[in-house]
């Protein structure tokens, strides 16, 4: 029990700092793909500090500055209800379903933070964000699915225990294309290219972060290193068997390159053009996956 | 005198004192309604079993899902009542109609045979539309017609199918019928459950009966559009309950043909269940009013509850009750916030709002609370329902329905986000700058409901307790797998009480990271980065077609549209007659006589006929 308790007080922090690292290190990448030399891979362990020890920080009021705080315990919540590397912490306590409505509290309050900051910049970058979470979430949820009715239950323990045995009992094998389905939709929940309108620092002013700076923006930092672990932990769990603990972070990591190689290729859709994009294909995979699932 | 005497004349009496005395003081009126009500519920929860009343000879009792739907009419009424108190300006006819109307509703929720029912029905559904048109204007006098009209339709419906029902196992009373159904020829059975799904359809807002909704939700007096959406509506699906589990469990819907192990009649509905959900979240996304926006909502989140009835089975039930609970608390609560910006402001027109949450932080907070669980946060009312229909529906194999249903709820996040943003957040406009606060009695009613949408969205097992003895009480299939605050179903589970004890931790963790930052510096709302595309402070509301790039994709299924087919139908209809009409009222003279030449003939003929 005071494992368990030590454990979920230190693993926010641990992957505060390897999301950061992450974050680096997709610099570091894309600059070697755009044949740059790029900054350190610890680059934004400094940017975060640096923030966080801004002076004057610009502030709207009570919401805006909940906005951030918010996001981050929506995202330390949401880490706590996946199990990573073999350790369930609360992840008998909800699941896949649960955790799909907890991911959705940090963004919620970040957006009612960025609305009282009364830019429209932000309020068209949430709006954006909005319309692509309706995509994605839609293929998200079609792929889910299949993983719950193949599995027969819903709990990421009982996905992880059957996937359990070498490579080839992962659930990315039986289930390829809602996987594949998946994958897609993570580039939007990720927020890569050529899914990254919300943010579009050429058009809205990076949108929804135009208001935040200081602090504040530091604490957006520590929530993308969050969340990019979260949801490629999802993968992981879903499709890649989980794992032990650096085994986790690897398969994790894997995940996020792929991300980021198409990342560094690819120009950005027009919202709509996104939008429609998830509508369409992704999702028509995702349903010829789930339509396989459900007759054998 | 029985008690069920005594909380009629307590409706009856309450309301005519209201009409008459509400003449001689502003607040009178309110203070008598609460009085009223105040009555009626203490007499509400020490009700007997059983009434009967000689001649006329009608039925009453109360049993556990009367109880539940009445302690929701009148909470939810007495609370709007007290919310009442800040709009002195409503006319006595309006408080008469109102008394009028919660006792018809609970009079119909403990009317236990087919004549009780039915006067009930068409009073509770008569109060509305007096209050709907209140004092007239061609828009409002639309809207009410509009109703009317629908009303009338439904009233038909369920008039018609309590008549086959009636005829057929002869007899009046729930129970006789309950009993005598087996014996039924199942055509008719099947008809006359088909008619009264249909009937209640159209008060429960479901598609395609939900048009008169939005128009009757933007016009009706705005703190009683609250009571219509949160609560009234909520009749239809407990009439919707009585067809389909009450009067259709009993026949064994088992041997009708299957599809995923659900019966057809099920599998039908979850679909009209699900695709109302779903269309009219989308077209909540697009509207410019927020009460119509919330009209919208209204109807989608209405799709859930027929969705779960639907799927049919113990978890389906047990979510789909639930969700009729939770429905009724945030949607009251989002229509008198609502009506309190409305009040405030003047206008419920999004593009004209904004940046209120400087001006009225209370309604703000509320406003989220209630989005919170309209959304399906956990921690709120809202998420355990939602929840449950989600874990029935991918446990029957409801694929294509669960898929919809979840974009349905995606499309939440959409058209919440625009409801709070145009309103409470973005810059203020120079108008509203001397807006204040709502009066208590408004605000109050804000904290009144918000404590069981915190109380049952952490303990959910204290309602799942109610829901198990209704199944138990109609033979259904019940979830029994729950305590206080954890439920389990054969998929997965969720506690409650955990994830909200860990939000506050993780709470505290943000804050923490809040106070290791340096201080901040308040600034002016003016005081925004925008990119050098102006110079000097602006006035840029967001407001006016907040997902104008979504509506330009959505645009062929937003084409689709049932009241243009009722249109054409319309239009259809009165061109028919119209070339009947023409060719029989040709103004010819002779063309008469023939007529009357005819019928001459016909009458003397059908009198030889008779005679021999």
């Amino acid at each position: 029990m005071t494992g368990q308790i030590l454990w979920a007080i230190f693993m926010p922090i641990l992957v505060i700092i390897i999301g950061l690292i992450y974050m680096g290190l997709a610099r570091k990448i894309t600059a070697r793909i755009h044949n740059r030399y790029g900054p350190p891979f610890y680059q934004n362990i400094i940017d975060v500090i640096k923030l966080f020890s801004k002076k004057d920080v610009a502030n709207h009021g009570v919401m805006f500055s909940l906005g951030p705080v918010i996001a981050v315990a929506g995202m330390v919540i949401s880490l706590l209800f996946i199990p990573i590397g073999n350790r369930p912490l609360l992840s008998f306590n909800g699941d896949i379903i649960v955790l799909l409505y907890l991911l959705v509290i940090a963004p919620l309050g970040m957006a009612l933070g960025v609305g009282e900051g009364a830019n429209p910049n932000g309020a068209i970058g949430i709006a954006r964000a909005l319309t692509l979470m309706l995509g994605y979430e839609v293929v998200l949820v079609i792929a889910a699915v299949a993983v719950m009715i193949h599995a027969g239950s819903a709990s990421f323990m009982e996905i992880i225990r059957q996937q359990q045995g070498g490579v080839a009992h992962w659930f990315i094998w039986p289930l390829f294309l809602s996987a594949l389905a998946t994958d897609i939709a993570l580039q939007a929940i990720l927020g890569e290219k050529p899914f990254d309108q919300p943010i579009a620092p050429h058009e809205i002013a990076s949108g929804p972060m135009v208001e935040y700076g200081g602090k504040f923006l530091g604490m957006l930092q520590i929530y993308h290193a969050i969340a990019i672990i979260v949801e490629t932990g999802i993968f992981v769990n879903l499709f890649l068997g989980g794992g032990s603990l650096v085994w986790w972070f690897v398969k994790s990591f894997a995940v996020f390159f792929v991300a980021l190689l198409i990342n560094a290729v690819m120009p950005r859709f027009r919202i709509g053009q996104a939008f429609k994009f998830y509508w369409t294909y992704p999702a028509a995979i995702g349903l010829v996956g789930l339509i396989i699932v459900a007759i054998t | 005198m029985n008690p069920y005497e005594l909380l009629a004349a307590v409706f009856g009496l309450g309301a005519i004192l209201t009409y008459l005395l509400g003449h001689f003081d502003r607040h009178l009126k309110t203070w008598l309604t609460l009085i009223t009500l105040a009555l009626a519920t203490y007499i509400f929860l020490h009700l007997p079993n059983e009434y009967s009343l000689e001649s006329p000879s009608l039925l009453f009792g109360i049993d556990k899902l009367s109880w539940l739907f009445g302690i929701l009419t009148l909470g939810l009424g007495t609370i709007v009542a007290f919310a009442l108190l800040a709009y002195p300006e409503l006319s006595p006819n309006f408080y008469f109609m109102f008394i009028l109307n919660i006792g018809a509703s609970i009079f119909l929720l403990l009317s236990r045979d087919l004549v009780a029912f039915f006067l009930m029905w068409e009073l509770m559904s008569w109060t509305i539309f007096a209050m709907i048109l209140g004092d007239g204007g061609a828009e409002r006098g639309r809207a009410a017609t509009k109703y009317l009209v629908w009303s009338a339709i439904g009233a038909a419906f369920i008039l018609f199918a309590f008549a086959i029902l009636a005829k057929s196992t002869n007899s009046f009373e729930w129970s006789g019928i309950v009993a005598g159904i087996s014996q039924m020829p199942s055509g008719w059975r099947v008809a006359a459950i088909a008619l009264l799904i249909a009937g209640f359809a159209v008060k429960a807002a479901i598609m395609p009966m939900h048009t008169w909704v939005p128009d009757a939700y933007a016009e009706s007096p705005h703190p009683f559009t609250a009571f219509l959406s949160g609560v009234l509506s909520k009749l239809g699906i407990y009439g919707i309950f009585l067809a389909f589990f009450v009067l259709s469990a009993r026949f064994e819907l088992v041997n009708m043909p299957k599809i995923f192990g659900t019966h057809i009649f099920g599998y039908i509905l979850a679909w009209i269940g699900a695709l109302t959900a779903f269309g009219a979240s989308l077209i909540a996304i697009k509207q410019e009013h927020a009460k119509r926006l919330l009209a919208w909502s209204s109807i989608s989140q209405l799709g859930y509850i027929l969705f779960g009835f639907g799927i049919g089975s113990a978890i389906g039930i047990a979510g789909a009750l639930f969700h009729a609970v939770s429905h009724a608390l945030f949607k009251t609560l989002l229509f008198l916030i609502l009506a309190g910006v409305i009040k405030r402001t003047g206008t419920d027109r999004m593009a004209e709002l904004g940046g209120l949450i400087k001006k009225m932080p209370l309604s703000f907070i509320f406003a989220v609370v209630g989005g919170l669980a309209l959304a399906g946060i956990p921690m709120t009312i809202g998420f355990p329902s939602k929840w449950l229909i989600y874990e029935a529906a991918i446990h029957q194999g409801f694929i294509f329905t669960t898929v919809l249903i979840f974009a349905a709820s995606t499309a939440v996040f959409l058209y919440y986000y625009r409801f709070v943003f145009s309103i409470f957040l973005g810059e203020l406009h120079a108008n509203h700058q001397d807006v204040k606060e709502v009066p208590f009695p408004i605000w109050f009613s804000y904290i009144l409901i918000s404590i069981p949408i915190f109380w049952l969205g952490l303990f959910p097992g204290k309602a799942m307790q109610i829901f198990a003895e209704i199944a138990e009480q109609f033979d259904l299939p019940a979830v029994t797998n729950f305590t206080a605050t954890t439920i389990t179903t054969p998929l997965g589970s969720f506690n409650a009480l955990i994830v909200g004890l860990v939000f506050f931790a993780s709470f505290a963790f943000g804050l923490l990271l809040y106070f290791i930052g340096g201080r901040t510096r308040k600034v002016h709302q003016y005081d925004t980065f925008l990119a050098g595309e102006a110079d000097e402070p602006v006035k840029l509301h967001y407001g006016q077609r907040f997902f104008y790039f979504l509506e330009r994709e959505l645009k062929p299924l937003y084409r689709i549209s049932v009241e243009k087919i009722y249109q054409f139908v319309a239009e259809f209809t009165r061109f028919v007659a119209d070339q009947v009409r023409k060719g029989f009222f040709c103004g010819n003279a002779q063309a008469y006589l023939y007529y009357m030449t005819i019928f001459i003939v016909i009458l003397v003929f059908a009198i030889w006929r008779i005679k021999l």
